[in-house]
């Protein structure tokens, strides 16, 4: 059972920052997945995710099979459900 | 999972990523570097010399902090799911097929048998 409410982008009733942040993320990468819409609670921390995430892992040097067995490797070392 | 196949990564480069200690022959030297850094980080595992000058034999100063810091947000995000059990999206499990390459852990409160 989920411990965060998923925000809704389109629920006029949601924060509009973290509206304006989530309507990005579905622009940019063609839907919005349910890691955004929960941290999504939170859009200070929602925005400094997707600034730090795009240069560490969208818009590096390195190939993207290379950036995913870095993040990859790190959640199978961990045991991560999602 | 669907992001790592997207990336052209195969079934058994995925399959195996899990596997301690790494298979020979399987991944490129380059990507065994990245994987056997990306488990040892994560564990808080010493980064020993050995180590990191496997990283440094294939990349740059710059490329290996951008991996230092893909594995950090994988950290971080992980610990997030493991806080607040965030739901697989519905679509992902979709795109993921009937068969994932690696056997994945129970979701919170579940079972072993929610995921075969």
């Amino acid at each position: 059972m989920p411990r965060l409410p998923l925000v809704d982008p389109d629920d006029p009733d949601a924060d509009p920052h973290a509206r304006a942040l989530l309507g990005r993320v579905q622009e940019l990468r063609g839907r919005t997945l349910n890691v955004y819409r929960a941290v999504g609670n939170h859009p200070e921390v929602l925005e400094g995710l997707l600034q730090f995430g795009a240069a560490a892992y969208f818009r590096n040097s390195l190939t993207p099979a290379q950036s995913e067995l870095a993040y990859l490797g790190a959640s199978v070392a961990n045991d991560c459900h999602y | 999972m669907v992001a790592g196949r997207a990336t052209g990564l195969t079934e058994q480069k995925l399959a195996l990523i899990g596997v301690d200690p790494l298979p020979d022959g399987v991944y490129a030297p380059d990507e065994a570097a990245i994987v056997r850094y990306a488990r040892a980080s994560s564990r808080l595992d010493p980064i020993t010399d050995e180590l990191y000058a496997s990283l440094l034999e294939h990349f740059t100063e710059k490329q290996i902090i951008e991996i230092c810091f893909t594995v950090g947000m994988s950290n971080m995000i992980n610990r997030f799911h493991a806080t607040f059990h965030t739901d697989v999206d519905e679509d992902t499990e979709e795109m993921l097929g009937a068969v994932c390459p690696v056997r994945l852990p129970p979701p919170p409160g579940g079972s072993v048998a929610d995921n075969p």
